[in-house]
């Protein structure tokens, strides 16, 4: 399975040029507005990893891979992990960065910057659980269009609780959300929810026809 | 020993069915198969690489079962699709780590020297080559981990005749030693007529003819007349038979014992393209 993530991550350094362009603009607008987006570069990695599918599909590459032996389980397990360990890697890049605004100009905070990273990580891990068993299903363009509904459906959502619905947050609830049992909550919804989503998309995998 | 043995194999789809009683395919050959577009090579290449899942029948490879034994059995197959491989931002420098994961007997040596016999830059992408170029590294992809059969899917299509030809010796280098298997499917049938040692012809999802290729050329022949004396022949002498405005060509099996039958009528050789236009757009 090695050779399957180093083939994804042997694509995503094809465009190394442009995202190293991406990280200079990013340093430059983090240290010119003295603005922690460390929350942005996760969210950029999981974009890179779901790019790959199109790349995938217009070159026939899963046509081949189901070819080769062990092609197909590998196929799933290594999009799972390039995507997850590039957003990990994303994330401790995001969060030293934050770290070095903090120490070099006294903007920002620590405890800010960690809290918007895991919303980030939340937040993708869980859009991840839920599109790559399409994009496996469906392949990139179908994906695709299920990540514009998936993105307008959570801020429609929102807008509808919070300017509509105006729901307000109990104290009750406001404690809960900073005890230390709601990170623990965040943490295994995650993990159920990633461990279904890679069991769905191996069973649609490996019924898949090419 | 049969490199791929088939039997009782169906595969529906809605408006195609690929239906093959039994087709057995000897070690230490080239199989062309031929076929218009859509008749089911394809589907029959996917079935026996386990990519599309058949509704009925057996394959067996090297005397294994497929299903039983797919890993063991695709360490065995060296594979060149039509318009599916590597994504083309990568390049060759790069397959190499990649399929080494895949094939236990991934041989990176092999691998540099076919590429570099084919004058291959290691570090081009895929994008940036010509067909032809990345063709060659799908059959130095296909070969480097020293498989007992290749398949080849239009493996020589948009090639130019010269590399046409490097890569067809190539693969009769390949079976030189008897042990290994070639099944080329192609559309350029002038490529078979050179290589292929057996023909299996796919029409409308069955094998129409599967024989091999110096019998089916001695057996085959093409006789032209004009629909006057069309008449004269007997129906059961005609395979297949096309009209024009001014003459007929009657597909024959039996060569010899027309060319006896009706000696005032010319019965020439056929050509594999003539065989396939003749089954396909000839009626009785």
């Amino acid at each position: 399975m090695s050779g399957m993530i180093r083939k994804e991550i042997c694509m995503i350094l094809q465009n190394r040029k442009f995202l190293v362009i991406c990280f200079a603009i990013y340093i430059l607008y983090t240290f010119m507005f003295d603005m922690d987006m460390s929350f942005y570069l996760p969210f950029m990695a999981v974009m890179l990893s779901i790019s790959g599918f199109s790349y995938d599909d217009y070159n026939g590459w899963q046509t081949y891979a189901s070819a080769l032996p062990k092609g197909k389980t590998n196929i799933v397990k290594a999009k799972y992990i390039t995507a997850l360990g590039l957003m990990i890697a994303a994330s401790i890049l995001g969060l030293v960065l934050a770290l070095a605004l903090i120490k070099i100009k006294g903007a920002g905070s620590l405890e800010e910057s960690v809290s918007a990273l895991a919303g980030s990580i939340v937040a993708l891990s869980l859009m991840l659980a839920i599109l790559f068993p399409i994009l496996f299903k469906y392949g990139s363009e179908k994906g695709r269009m299920a990540l514009y509904i998936l993105a307008i459906g959570i801020a429609g959502i929102t807008l509808l609780l919070t300017k509509v619905i105006k729901v307000e947050i109990s104290p009750a609830t406001m404690a809960f959300l900073e005890s230390a049992a709601f990170p623990i909550l965040l943490i295994v919804i995650v993990a159920v929810a990633l461990g279904a989503s890679y069991f769905i998309s191996r069973k649609i995998y490996l019924s898949r026809e090419f | 020993m049969n490199a791929v043995e088939i039997k009782n194999l169906k595969k529906n789809y809605p408006n195609f069915t690929l239906d093959i009683d039994e087709l057995k395919i000897p070690s230490g050959a080239v199989i062309g198969l031929i076929g218009e577009n859509g008749a089911g090579k394809t589907t029959l290449i996917k079935s026996v690489l386990n990519i599309i899942r058949k509704d009925e029948g057996k394959i067996m490879i090297f005397d294994k079962d497929l299903e039983e034994a797919e890993l063991d059995v695709k360490e065995d197959i060296g594979i060149v699709l039509d318009n599916a491989f590597f994504p083309e931002l990568l390049n060759p420098k790069s397959i190499d780590p990649i399929m080494k994961d895949f094939y236990k007997n991934w041989d990176s040596e092999l691998f540099h020297k076919y590429l570099n016999d084919f004058g291959i830059d290691e570090k081009q992408s895929l994008k940036t080559m010509s067909k032809g170029m990345r063709k060659k590294v799908e059959i130095a992809s296909a070969l480097a981990h020293h498989p007992r059969l290749l398949i080849l899917d239009e493996a020589t299509s948009g090639l130019d005749p010269i590399v046409r030809n490097e890569v067809l010796d190539l693969f009769l280098d390949f079976i030189k030693d008897e042990e290994h298997t070639v099944i080329l499917s192609t559309h350029i049938t002038s490529d078979l007529e050179h290589i292929a040692d057996y023909i299996v012809f796919i029409n409308k999802g069955k094998i129409v003819i599967n024989e091999e290729r110096n019998e089916l050329f001695d057996r085959y022949g093409i006789l032209k007349c004009d629909s006057e004396k069309l008449g004269s022949i007997d129906k059961e002498d005609i395979v297949a038979c096309r009209e024009n405005k001014y003459s007929c060509e009657v597909l024959v099996s039996d060569k010899e014992r027309c060319r006896e039958k009706y000696p005032d009528l010319v019965i020439d050789n056929i050509s594999l393209e003539e065989l396939m236009l003749l089954i396909i757009k000839g009626g009785k």
